[in-house]
């Protein structure tokens, strides 16, 4: 393993023209990635996502600071040979079509025609664009544009892939192939620095996470570690029945442990707020937007017009959410001693084998649910990385 | 390489796809074909021509120099403003091959319209001659203009003439008539002039000399006919005064005479048989001012008498011209992208034109700037002189003179455009000027940050 993008101190002032200091996009900024890693930058609007991807990418240069890409500047030419890159808004030339965007963006790496051209076709069809291969990209909607940008970022079959916001514009079935090609991508070896707003995407397929606020790294590790929490055990079981649950709930308590019965769920999103709550509780300078109106405030401000009809789904989900917990704590207290010795053989041996630490879980984990792709997708995902399995084993 | 030919190819399919670009091309075109039906020349084939050719060169490149600043700085421009700069940036692309590409697109998108436009313009030029006017005029223009014809200038006796001036300074000096706030330099240049004038004089009853030296070798035994330009000016008559004029060429039995009446102010030509050039390859022509009714005769210094022969092919010169357009327009192109490399589209845009205009008002920039008039000496006396006079100079040098490259007139009078001047414009304005900026360009696209502070 090493280290394929590392930045040392790097820091970014954005100066007027008489070079004055206007705002501090980045402070002092240490990252390290390794090779096959998925990484995961994540801040709010300002924070200075999109400045350090511009400054990997040689389009800023630094105030200060290193930044090492692949060993060398990031402004060498031959070290962009190995990198692709999808911006947040897919650049693209409006007159152009599919084919001859992709075709352009081919022979600026020195392709030849022949191979140009089979990769254009190769990765038109892994995108879905085979059919609108002609169309102008003028005429694409958003989410076909990212598509675009994602097969032009693939086009040189690059060894680390920057990509802001990938999954932005696209519908879920969109959404979930780009992350199956990302953690495709990670198998075969390259290394993917994402940037993305959406919490979700990122916890399902980065290995390691920043959280940036004001220019600075508030929180970096695996996302496994990241999340657990380490002060608590938990207990996976599958749906047990009532009365065994409660059985085992009074064993413990018998023990001297208080469980606290629930489905554990940490969400990525909460953890997430809660770092950049914090920051703002520190009142940590940024140049970024700052927290705005409470959702309370906003519809006090804005009331919204009665409703006569609730949708009756929404209805039963919120009613299922608040009454979830008092469902599971509904273990009444007088009976607790009567249910401390009274554990079934049957309860102890569930506990034996499903009582498991975060830590224990992290060494387990399951690799993120990949979805069933259809054979032609992978055939050509496996020829287009073909290359590069190739290149490493020679 | 690869990279430099995509970054060209594709300002092609920039244009054959953006709809102001090829409108622009169409107007220009249907301007041009419309030319010939609503010029109203002097009633004479020649004249038609003459002026058909004038006008549509001057709207032909003037669209092109226009159509190279504007279409280089917006497509430049445009790739960093609409971001799409940061895919390219992003690919093993260096700067300034993004930049060689630019100038390699645009240059061969300009030399394929520029010729495009030229061979409608010939088949144009070509339809007139052969469906209009009558056998003598078709004749006329065959010799006039169809014909390029090489330039002589009349010999003259430099050395005779530094003695005078010489002679003329120490006579003002010893009687002190010399003004004191004028460099040495200067005053003798001046006295020189004064001098040529006075020689280009003729009193009534007096002939004056001039011989050309050094014709080409065997251009005596052909067959061919040589051509004399001139101009006079009458003293006490204005313009449009009618003067007879005698001409007397050569010596000997080969001896050509003409008489005639001409319009003071205006230039006439003439043609005589070559066999009036002597075994030395040189031409002596007499004129004589035999005028009652005026005064003095006036040739002007500049252009007051040339003599022509015929030298080449109209469709040579004619290629030679359009490439002429083309290295200026070159020159353009690169100045263009040299101004966005570090500048915004409508800033880059003034930049380019404000160089134009500069360009096309050279002379006359030239003729009142104190780089004609005064000495070294005299600029040095204050730091404004000094400040003025280095921009003048650095202007000069930066920006070319338009005119003495422009080969509108050179084609409508039937001269032959030299290669020389081609092989002047390649080295002045290509492997110069537009290096230079090239250069230069490079060096400041290589050091911008493309990318926009977003906070």
């Amino acid at each position: 393993m090493y280290e394929v993008i590392e930045t040392i101190n790097l820091s970014k002032n954005f100066q007027d023209f008489w070079g004055r200091t206007k705002a501090k996009a980045l402070d002092r900024l240490n990252l390290k990635i390794y090779r096959g890693e998925i990484f995961g930058l994540l801040g709010p609007n300002g924070s200075g996502k999109t400045t350090t991807v511009k400054l990997l990418l040689g389009l800023l240069f630094p105030t200060s600071g290193k930044i090492k890409i692949l060993g060398s500047s990031p402004r060498s030419v031959i070290c962009k040979k190995y990198l692709g890159f999808l911006p947040e808004e897919s650049y693209l030339y409006p007159y152009q079509n599919a084919q001859e965007a992709l075709f352009f963006y081919g022979r600026l790496f020195g392709l030849s025609r022949s191979v140009c051209k089979k990769r254009v076709d190769d990765l038109l069809d892994m995108v879905g664009l085979g059919k609108a291969r002609l169309r102008p990209l003028k005429e694409f909607s958003k989410g076909m544009a990212r598509r675009i940008g994602i097969a032009q970022a693939l086009i040189n079959d690059p060894e680390v892939v920057f990509l802001d916001e990938p999954t932005s514009g696209l519908d879920p079935v969109g959404t979930r192939e780009i992350k199956d090609l990302i953690l495709q991508l990670k198998e075969h070896g390259k290394t993917v620095f994402l940037c993305s707003h959406l919490l979700s995407d990122v916890e399902d397929i980065c290995d390691k996470i920043a959280i940036l606020y004001g220019g600075k790294i508030r929180c970096e590790g695996t996302v496994g570690d990241l999340l657990s929490k380490k002060t608590a055990t938990q207990i996976l079981l599958e749906d047990i029945p009532a009365p065994l649950l409660q059985e085992l709930t009074l064993w413990l308590q018998a023990k001297g442990i208080k469980p606290h019965v629930e489905k554990p769920r940490e969400r990525l999103e909460t953890f997430f707020l809660n770092i950049i709550q914090q920051a703002r509780m520190q009142q940590a300078p940024t140049s970024g937007a700052m927290q705005g109106i409470k959702k309370e405030d906003f519809f006090s401000q804005n009331p919204l017009p009665e409703k006569k009809e609730v949708n009756p789904v929404l209805a039963q989900l919120v009613q299922t959410v608040q009454e979830e917990p008092e469902e599971l704590d509904a273990i009444p207290q007088e009976k607790e001693e009567e249910k401390k010795e009274t554990l079934s053989p049957a309860a102890k041996g569930v506990l034996e084998h499903l009582v498991t630490s975060p830590k224990e879980e992290k060494t387990e984990v399951q690799p993120p649910p990949v979805a069933k792709e259809s054979k032609g997708k992978k055939d050509i995902l496996q020829k287009l990385l073909g290359g590069f399995i190739k290149k490493e084993q020679s | 390489m690869s990279a430099i030919l995509a970054i060209a190819f594709k300002v092609f399919q920039e244009v054959k796809k953006t709809k102001p670009a090829l409108l622009l091309f169409f107007f220009v075109l249907l301007l041009l074909l419309l030319f010939p039906f609503t010029l109203k020349s002097d009633g004479t084939l020649q004249g038609q021509i003459q002026l058909f050719l004038s006008y549509s060169f001057l709207i032909l490149s003037l669209a092109l120099y226009s159509n190279s600043i504007f279409f280089t700085t917006l497509s430049f421009t445009s790739e960093i403003k609409g971001k799409q700069f940061y895919l390219i940036d992003c690919k093993s692309v260096a700067r300034w091959q993004f930049f060689i590409g630019k100038f390699l697109g645009i240059a061969l998108l300009n030399l394929f319209s520029l010729f495009c436009m030229g061979f409608i313009l010939l088949m144009l030029v070509i339809y007139i001659k052969e469906t209009q006017g009558t056998p003598e005029e078709r004749q006329d223009v065959q010799e006039k203009i169809f014909t390029s014809y090489q330039g002589y200038l009349p010999y003259i006796p430099l050395e005779k003439l530094q003695a005078m001036v010489e002679k003329e300074y120490s006579k003002r000096k010893a009687e002190n008539r010399l003004p004191s706030n004028i460099g040495e330099d200067e005053i003798k240049s001046q006295i020189k002039m004064q001098i040529q004038q006075q020689l280009q004089l003729i009193p009534q009853g007096y002939q004056r000399i001039w011989n050309f030296y050094d014709l080409p070798d065997g251009l005596r035994n052909t067959d061919q006919k040589i051509k004399l330009r001139y101009k006079v000016y009458i003293s006490e008559a204005g313009s449009g005064f009618l003067c007879k004029v005698s001409w007397k060429i050569g010596r000997g039995a080969n001896t050509y005479i003409l008489e005639d009446k001409v319009k003071a102010g205006e230039y006439f030509e003439f043609t005589f048989p070559a066999s009036t050039i002597d075994e030395k390859n040189s031409l002596e022509v007499h004129f004589l001012h035999k005028e009652e009714k005026s005064g003095m005769i006036y040739f002007p210094l500049e252009k007051g008498i040339e003599l022509f022969y015929p030298y080449g092919s109209f469709y040579g010169n004619y290629i030679r011209a359009l490439f002429l357009i083309y290295f200026l327009s070159c020159f353009l192109i690169a100045l263009s992208l040299f101004a966005s490399s570090f500048l915004t589209f409508p800033v880059a845009i003034f930049f380019g034109l404000f160089v134009l205009f500069l360009g096309l008002i050279t002379p006359f920039l030239l003729e009142i700037s104190p780089l004609s008039t005064h000495t070294q000496e005299m600029a040095w006396e204050k730091i404004t002189d000094i400040l003025s006079y280095s921009i003048l100079q650095f202007s000069f040098f930066v920006v070319p003179d338009f005119f003495y490259y422009a080969p509108t007139e050179s084609l409508s009078l039937g001269r032959y455009i030299e290669w020389k001047i081609l092989g002047e414009s390649i080295l002045k304005l290509l492997f110069l000027r537009s290096a230079l900026f090239t250069l230069i360009g490079c060096f400041l696209f290589r050091h911008r940050e493309v990318g926009k502070p977003i906070m």
